[in-house]
This record gives C-alpha cells, sequence and structure tokens, in this order.
C-alpha cells in the first residue's frame, strides 16, 4: 500500500496540540507527562452537540479532539471520511467503574455508563457531531492496536481510494485495574491517510512482513521513548518523528510476535 | 449539528469471498447441527435466568457445560468464560481441520484472525472484582487481563490454537462486530495481505450486558418475541461462529457477495426512526454485490424484540425492498448473541440455504400491524439462494452481508 498523510493530531505529553508536538519532535526537545487529571484542559469538548458533551467519557473527547485537528489540517468535511477507531482499551474509566459497580450488592449500572463502554463509543459520538455515515470500526489489539489500526485505515484507503480518519487512542486505568494493565498516560494521535497521489506527496509504504527478529523502531530521546513503549498509540511517534524532520525511514511496526507491518516513509 | 451528506458513496466493490468452512456453536448446542436441529424442530434455547448469581428477572441463551471445556495447558493464561467458548467452537464442524488444510495450501503465514466480540472476558474482570482485597483494594494477582479480559483475547487465543502466523485484530463495534469482521477479511485478500482469514465472533454472558441492558429497560421478562405486537425486550445469548474465507476460486458452496456497513449518525443507544443507517448498510451490501433488491429471497433480521430496534429495521426494510420482504428473526432461538450477532446470523442463512427451509420467529404471536415486511412466523418450505443477514448496534453502527450459492450469482 502507498499512502499520504494529510493531517495529523495529537492530544497528550503535555503538548498543546500537534502544531507543538511537531517542533518538540523537529527539535529533539523531550515532552512533558500528562496526567489524566490534566487531560480535562486539553479537551475540546465545546464543540460536542450538547446532550453528547454531557454524556461523553474521557476517552471520547480524547479521541475526538484529536480528530478535528487532523481533519481540519487535512481541510475535509468530516461527514464524507470513514473512520477507523483503534483502542487497546477504549474508555478505561467506565470499564473499571462498571467492574466496581458489578461487585457491589445492588449491582447498579447506568445507562449511560453501560453505552459509553462499547469500545465504538468514540466512533458513535463523533459520527453524531459531524454527521457521518461512512463505515465505522473500533479495532483493538493490545499494545499492536496502533498497527492494526493502520493496517485497517491503509487498506479501507487504498480500496476505496478516498482518505480516512484513524485515530489511536489511549487512557490509562484507574487503580485497581492499572496494575493489571498499565498504560502510562493519555495519548491520541489522528492521521488522515489517502492513497498517494501521483508524484506529488510524501509516500508512505507498507507491507506486511514475517520477519521475527526485529523489534520495533525506537526514539533517540529517553522521554518520547517511554511514551512509544509505555502508551500503546505512542507506537506511532517514530512515524511522526520521520515525517516533521523530513527523513526517509523505514520502522517495522509489530502486528504481534510474529509478523510487523513495515512502514517506509519517503518524504516529498 | 452538520447534516449528514445527502449521497452518501457506496462501498468499493471487492472481489467476493469463498466461504470454505463455517460453524456456530449457540445456546441450541455445539455445531451447526444442533442448531439446525433446533430451527427445524422449533425447539427455543432460551431459559429463565440461571447464570452465577445475576438476580434479574430476564430469561437468557446460555451455552451449556462450557465451565467442563478447558484449553491446552500451554494456553492456560487466557482461560476464561470467553475463550472456553472460543474452544468449544473450534473443535466443531471439522472447522480446525479445514483451516490446517488451509494452511497448506496458503502458508500460516498468509492466513489472518480477525473476530468480533463486545465484552471478550470482561466476566474474568468482573468476578476479579469481587475478590479485592479489604484492606488495599487490590485485585487477586495475576490477572491475565491481556489474554482474558482484552478485547483481541480471543483472536490470539484462535490464532495460537490454529497455529496460524498472519495479522490478527479484534474488531469491537457493539452488535455489528462480527458482521464488520467480514469486511476486513474482504480487505485483507482484496490487498493482497493474506490469502485466507478465519473470521467469526465470541461474545459470552457477562454481568456488564446483563445488568446493562436491564438499566436500558431492554431485557425482556420472559422468553423475547421479536417483531410481535407486544414485545418487550431482548434476551441475551451467547456464540461462537467462525468462517475461513479465501479468494472465491469457484469451488466455496457458499459465497459472500457483498458488505455494507454504515452508521446512523443519530444516537448512541437507539437506531434512527426510519433505520437511516440500516437502509444505507443494506443498500452498500446490494451495490457491493451488484445485485438489485428483488434478488434477495430472505432477511435474517437483526430483530432484537426491542420496541425501537424492531421498527425501525421493519421501516428501513421497506425504504430498500418495498413492502413485503421475506425475513424473519431467529433471536428466539439463540437469544441476541450481541458481538456474535453477525456470525450466528450468518451461520443460520447458510443452513436456510443447504437445507432447503426458511427459519420462522419463534415465541411470536401477532407481528405488530405496523409492519410492512412479510415476516414469517412458521418455518417456510423453500431453498433461498441469496440470504442478506443485518446486525445493527450501539453507537448506531450498522452492518449487512449478503451471500448465496455461487451458481446463482455467477
Amino acid at each position: 500500500m502507498k499512502l499520504s498523510i494529510r493531517g495529523v493530531g495529537f492530544v497528550g505529553a503535555a503538548l498543546s496540540d500537534w502544531r507543538e508536538a511537531a517542533d518538540a519532535l523537529r527539535t529533539g526537545r523531550e515532552p512533558g507527562h500528562m496526567s489524566v487529571a490534566e487531560l480535562g484542559r486539553a479537551l475540546k469538548a465545546d464543540r460536542l452537540p450538547r446532550t453528547e458533551r454531557r454524556r461523553a467519557g474521557k476517552s471520547t473527547r480524547l479521541a475526538m479532539t484529536a480528530c478535528w485537528e487532523a481533519v481540519e489540517a487535512a481541510g475535509l468535511d468530516p461527514a464524507t471520511l470513514p473512520m477507523v477507531f483503534a483502542s487497546s482499551t477504549g474508555d478505561t474509566e467506565v470499564l473499571t467503574h462498571s467492574c466496581a459497580s458489578l461487585a457491589e450488592t445492588d449491582r447498579m449500572i447506568s445507562p449511560i455508563r453501560f453505552h459509553n463502554s462499547v469500545h465504538n463509543a468514540a466512533s458513535g459520538y463523533w459520527s453524531i457531531s459531524v454527521g457521518a455515515q461512512e463505515p465505522a470500526t473500533a479495532i483493538a489489539a493490545h499494545h499492536e492496536t496502533a498497527a492494526a489500526g493502520l493496517l485497517e485505515a491503509g487498506m479501507q484507503a487504498t480500496l476505496g481510494d478516498r482518505p480516512v480518519l484513524l485515530v489511536v487512542y489511549d487512557l490509562p486505568f484507574p487503580e485497581p485495574m492499572h496494575q493489571a494493565e498499565p498504560i502510562a498516560e493519555p495519548l491520541a494521535i489522528a492521521l488522515v491517510i489517502q492513497s498517494a497521489q501521483a508524484g506529488d506527496t510524501d509516500r508512505l509504504a507498507i507491507t506486511l512482513s514475517a520477519e521475527t527478529d526485529r523489534g520495533d523502531a525506537g526514539m533517540a530521546g529517553p522521554a518520547w521513548e517511554r511514551l512509544r513503549r509505555e502508551v500503546p498509540a505512542g507506537r506511532l511517534l517514530p512515524l511522526l518523528e520521520a515525517m516533521v524532520r523530513r527523513e526517509p525511514g523505514r520502522f517495522p511496526l509489530a502486528l504481534d510476535e510474529t509478523s510487523y507491518l513495515d512502514l517506509s516513509y519517503q518524504p516529498k | 449539528m452538520s447534516a449528514p451528506s445527502a449521497s452518501p458513496s457506496l462501498s468499493p466493490r471487492l472481489p467476493r469471498l469463498g466461504i470454505t468452512a463455517l460453524t456456530a456453536t449457540t445456546p441450541a448446542g455445539p455445531g451447526r447441527g444442533a442448531l439446525l436441529a433446533a430451527l427445524r424442530d422449533r425447539r427455543g434455547a432460551l431459559a429463565p435466568c440461571d447464570f452465577l448469581d445475576v438476580d434479574l428477572p430476564t430469561w437468557i441463551g446460555r451455552v451449556t457445560d462450557l465451565e467442563s471445556v478447558s484449553l491446552p495447558d500451554d494456553l492456560a493464561d487466557y482461560d476464561c468464560r470467553n475463550n472456553r467458548l472460543a474452544e468449544l467452537g473450534l473443535q466443531q464442524d471439522g472447522f480446525a481441520e479445514a483451516v490446517a488444510a488451509a494452511v497448506q495450501r496458503h502458508g500460516a503465514g498468509r492466513i489472518a484472525v480477525v473476530l468480533g466480540t463486545s465484552t471478550s472476558g470482561i466476566l474474568h474482570t468482573e468476578l476479579a472484582f469481587r475478590e479485592r482485597d479489604p484492606e488495599t483494594g487490590a485485585l487477586p494477582s495475576p490477572l491475565h487481563y491481556a489474554t482474558t479480559h482484552e478485547l483481541s483475547s480471543a483472536p490470539r487465543y484462535v490464532r495460537q490454537r490454529l497455529d496460524l502466523k498472519g495479522p490478527v485484530y479484534a474488531v469491537s463495534t457493539a452488535c455489528s462486530s462480527s458482521g464488520k469482521v467480514f469486511a476486513s477479511a474482504q480487505r485483507l485478500i482484496a490487498t493482497g495481505m493474506c490469502d485466507a482469514v478465519v473470521v467469526g465472533g465470541v461474545d459470552s454472558l457477562c454481568l456488564t450486558t446483563l445488568y446493562g441492558f436491564a438499566s436500558l429497560e431492554l431485557t425482556s421478562t420472559g422468553p423475547c418475541r421479536p417483531g410481535d405486537a407486544a414485545r418487550n425486550g431482548i434476551s441475551i445469548g451467547e456464540a461462537a461462529g467462525f468462517a475461513l474465507v479465501e479468494a472465491d476460486r469457484g469451488e466455496a458452496p457458499l459465497c459472500l457477495f457483498g458488505v455494507g456497513e454504515s452508521v446512523d449518525a443519530h444516537h448512541m443507544s437507539s437506531p434512527h426512526p426510519e433505520g437511516r443507517g440500516a437502509q444505507l448498510a443494506m443498500r452498500r451490501a446490494l451495490d457491493a454485490a451488484s445485485l438489485a433488491p428483488a434478488s434477495v429471497d430472505y432477511v435474517n433480521l437483526h430483530g432484537t424484540a426491542s420496541r425501537v430496534n424492531d421498527a425501525a429495521e421493519d421501516r428501513a426494510l421497506e425504504a430498500v425492498f418495498g413492502r413485503g420482504q421475506v425475513c424473519s428473526s431467529t433471536k428466539g432461538w439463540t437469544g441476541h448473541t450481541l458481538g456474535a450477532a453477525g456470525i450466528t446470523g450468518l451461520v443460520t442463512g447458510a443452513l436456510a440455504i443447504e437445507h432447503g427451509f426458511l427459519p420462522g420467529t419463534l415465541n411470536t404471536e401477532q407481528v405488530d400491524p405496523d409492519f410492512t415486511a412479510d415476516y414469517l412466523l412458521g418455518n417456510r418450505d423453500r431453498r433461498p439462494t441469496r440470504v442478506m443477514t443485518n446486525s445493527f448496534g450501539f453507537g448506531g453502527n450498522n452492518c449487512s452481508l449478503l451471500f448465496g450459492r455461487p451458481e446463482e450469482n455467477a
């Protein structure tokens, strides 16, 4: 598959948006940490319809904030874009609270919490907000979720010959689940991708590889590397770094222990 | 809110797929034979809820004896109700053997696994919360989150069990999940990423869905009655179903002609009243298959027996097919198997094609007088050649699969 990236959205790492994240990646500045408590300020919930604003969970707002930025950068009508929402667990807060409530004597789970617990909650809220009726999928592949999302979105862009919105996002679990499944901090990366157009764009070539002896590409800066390793969505950071530095590069991205996506980035 | 685009584009036309192996394990029992016998004998598998210590006045479709299923020792970390259901499902209908033969043809690295689920093994975590340390609040250790609760746990389990080495991921779009995996498989094959894909879905009973649907007042107090004038909610079931799909070489007994995916863009847990997204999914499946509505002999409805969902689906059916489309819901036999509903519907349709009958709608006495479809109550002796199955889920997420015998759509 030969793709190009038309827009990027970024939430996390104490950076205000993709512009600031790109600047940090370009200059080698290390990112800060963003706790879940600080996440609220970074999220642009005011663009949700009022009913949805009241109901949407944090992971939904996290994903959607990145989506808005990517779609605006691409200059496209979001209603026209197929959607691939990839997250290792989706709304970790809702799931934790539900499991805790169901262990109590009265076992209450509120209707809103229940419908927010589905993995496609974020894509549902997004499609309602922007009026999109294009196919929306929600996928998960644990630590390899970013690779699976990129594969699915890349295939849709290639076969449909049209731009596709991909967002990879993760929210840390509250305790006690955090002990069982540590996701370091919130992070969302959205990309609008399309088939590479003849000659005039950056190229991202993606092939499937059965090599088993190559680890994932890493980041030079330790704080960036920590973000890459400790948040599933962070697996896309080496690609983002090459994009902003306009450096050609190859990045293996694991789909699991026996197969990889081989990403080859070539700036224009 | 901006209006939905006026003329949404239809699906890309992808090559049709041959379905070379197919199985389902439902509350009717393990394998296709059990489901066929239940459908033929008009014997439902729903029963008053006796799952764990659940105290809800509802009926469920439960796969019996999952408690006694054991996983291979080297995959013990995957042990949970959902993966036991997956294991039981894999043992039926020669499915594992058919996949082994496909490995000989294509190589293990050329076969992907993409499965749908809504809740995966969340029951494992729900039960762990009952065992929290009263002092520290800590969960019992080890929880094995990645191999039980995480959404791709079942596809990884199935991949290891079948010795496959291609891509693996889960699709989790609530009740459309195991319909949409067929679209992913079509893409994996059409782009040349893979030669074959194991698709399907595994979803098992858990507290989250039982209490969650009850909180939405969507669970029926008796066995569900899809399409009935007095229908009053769903019966939750569990199932594991698998299909092996490959590029069609004219040899498979059953072909997937087209998939239609859409979203409602309306509400998180209620369908658009006119079935706006459902219409679009059905139209996209027809368009992807280059087939006219009149060529569909039978529609296996999503048909959950929720008041609003069934009404919206009937409206959508009328808009796409006109009045009198032959259809039924088989949720009265198995319950609504949620993330496994798409594959359950496909297997039901395959049985109808293979054995020459259309299943009626169990438990339903009087079809809602507002409905315009030909809603079958009793079984009908007629061999369909082309079947559509619908799966619609929370988040307004819809998927329609159009499939049938290849010679009828050469």
